[in-house]
């Protein structure tokens, strides 16, 4: 990267990409100067929206240290600007695209650098390339604006190298860092410093990219809607890293494609562990229709219930829901004064009734609103699967169903108002 | 939250004028069943939620004024969202999950399973009143 460093700082300063800079690419690369977002550059390329405009141009991309790594994400993919001339197609430029762009989603760099591994690969990439460069472009743009993001799952197959890529990472290697020209040139730089990827797929890989870039923006989701996959290599560039596994195609289609599968599957799991018994079935056909068979059991459920609790209702006193509603619109921040104040009022009813009786009943009375208790307290918490449930709230809810047993019991045989008597003393048991 | 509201409508159901009816009372918690599961805070935000809450006022509005209309709204549904890569009883799914007609099938996976969640919770709250009150 040294020689990119080098190469790009002479004209860093957002000058069009000299042709003498890239001797080897035999033609200008016209590239338009990759501009930096509002930076102070003066380079017409806008940056992609959403792009992190990254301070330091040269030092990361070329971090060969970095881009070995697999798990190398860059914030940024390198993606030329829509309007970039097309490149001349100079098969060594290609070849050295190929080379250099190791098609990782995240960057561009990343088949920059690893362009010596996969060259063969990328060779026989590049010979389903679609080396036509609107159609590149078009396909990139495509191709990117469908990629799924998300999935940081996948590992960066280092040997995938997509033209597009390799031509991004050359032309608009900046463009991801920063937009800048420099650093764009000193991508190609440093991809001719290699001297290993061909122009043409640098070439493809501009175009496409920045393309492509252009359609991030824009649903993940049309990916699938789109061709699927062309032979045409695409750019996997993207602001949202993934990465194509070895051995697996990187058209951005595709690539889409598996993020979005990854999405349906991360979620068939969840639906898994929800719905009891799935654990064992495998397979989505037989687990949606499980889903679909528990989803009908639950609505039944509901069904049958309300059926049941419109028999048992009439059976409550309108005191008890009148209390009810008042403890719960009195809200659960004054839970336990309202609580206290209620249970006095219980007993003032009650005990004046029935003095004096004892309890003996009364463990065996306890024992329902317990449960009940639990019970409750079971759909809360499960209510709240991601936050511990209020204790307030929960409080609340016990404190009101103390009341409402209560209540009930007072309505039933005089051994409820043992209960109730004795609860005082008892003290709540929250 | 659910359990909450779907106390409060459970309360105002008993202190309306109880109809006679089985079936009218049966109908009403149901639609608070339904109602304070759309409301609980944790599905505030969801699709089904808030097509659960439009399907519930419309057959509210509905109610009234007749007993025997059932409206049925002609709704060409076309697979717009359907997708080579559905499994078929996607679509099955769709009718159940309240609002997934419109949505993608990622999404929907998504949305049935919070929707599961809530049906869960609402049925053990039922089970559980249920139990408090007729023990």
């Amino acid at each position: 990267m040294d020689l990119c460093e080098s190469n790009g700082l002479e004209k860093r300063n957002g000058d069009r990409i000299d042709p003498q800079l890239i001797p080897q690419f035999g033609a200008p690369i016209g590239m338009v100067p990759v501009s930096g977002a509002g930076t102070g550059t003066a380079s017409p390329f806008p940056l992609w929206p959403g792009m992190p405009n990254l301070s330091n141009p040269i030092a990361e991309p070329f971090n060969p240290g970095m881009l070995n790594q697999s798990s190398n994400k860059f914030p940024y993919s390198g993606v030329l600007p829509p309007g970039l001339p097309n490149f001349p197609s100079e098969p060594g430029f290609i070849e050295r695209a190929a080379r250099l762009s190791c098609f990782s989603a995240n960057a561009g760099f990343n088949g920059l650098m690893n362009n010596s591994i996969s060259n063969q690969a990328q060779k026989g990439e590049l010979n389903s390339m679609n080396i036509g460069s609107g159609s590149s472009h078009g396909n990139q743009l495509k191709n990117q604006g469908s990629i799924e993001n998300n999935s940081e799952t996948n590992e960066g197959a280092e040997d995938k190298i997509s033209n597009g890529d390799n031509a991004n990472a050359n032309g608009d290697s900046s463009q991801n860092d920063s937009g800048s020209k420099k650093r764009k040139r000193t991508n190609q730089d440093g991809a001719m410093g290699q001297g290993q990827a061909s122009m043409k797929s640098q070439e493809e890989a501009g175009k496409q990219t920045s393309e492509s870039k252009k359609e991030v923006d824009n649903s993940g989701s049309k990916n699938t809607g789109k061709n699927g996959k062309d032979a045409a290599d695409v750019p996997k560039g993207d602001y949202i890293h993934v990465r194509a596994r070895r051995g697996q195609a990187t058209n951005s289609h595709s690539l889409a494609e598996r993020v979005r599968r990854e999405k349906i599957s991360e979620r068939m799991k969840y639906l898994q562990e929800l719905v009891p018994g799935c654990s064992k079935v495998t397979g989505k056909a037989v687990m949606l229709d499980e889903i679909i068979n528990y989803v009908q059991s639950l609505q039944r459920q509901v069904e049958f219930l309300s059926m049941k609790l419109a028999a048992v209702n009439p059976r409550l006193d309108l005191n008890i829901e009148t209390l009810l509603s008042k403890d719960i619109l009195q809200g659960r921040g004054a839970c336990s004064s309202t609580v206290g104040f209620t249970h006095e009022m219980f007993h003032s009813q009650l005990l004046p009734s029935q003095p004096g009786l004892l309890p003996p009943g009364l463990p065996g009375m306890l024992n329902p609103s317990d449960p009940f208790r639990r019970a409750i307290n079971t759909p809360l918490s499960a209510m709240n699967p991601f936050k511990d449930p209020n204790p307030q709230m929960s409080t609340t809810w016990q404190d009101e169903l103390h009341n409402v047993m209560s209540m009930n019991f007072a309505t039933n045989p005089p051994l409820s108002t043992q209960e109730i008597a004795t609860k005082p003393s008892d003290g709540f048991q929250l | 939250m659910q359990a909450l509201h779907f106390l409060q409508a459970l309360a105002r159901i008993a202190r309306a004028a109880p109809k006679p009816a089985h079936s009218a009372r049966t109908r009403q918690i149901r639609h608070a069943a339904y109602a304070s599961m759309a409301h609980s805070s944790r599905s505030s935000r969801r699709t089904w939620s808030r097509a659960l809450l439009h399907r519930l006022r419309q057959r509210q509005q509905q109610r009234p004024g007749r007993l025997l209309t059932v409206r049925r709204r002609v709704r060409i549904v076309t697979p717009i969202t359907s997708r080579p890569e559905e499994p078929a009883r996607a679509e099955t799914l769709r009718q159940l999950v309240p609002g997934g007609r419109g949505m993608e099938y990622c999404n929907l996976l998504e949305e049935t399973a919070d929707y599961v969640q809530c049906l869960r919770a609402q049925v053990q709250l039922m089970q559980t009143l249920l139990d408090a009150f007729s023990s």
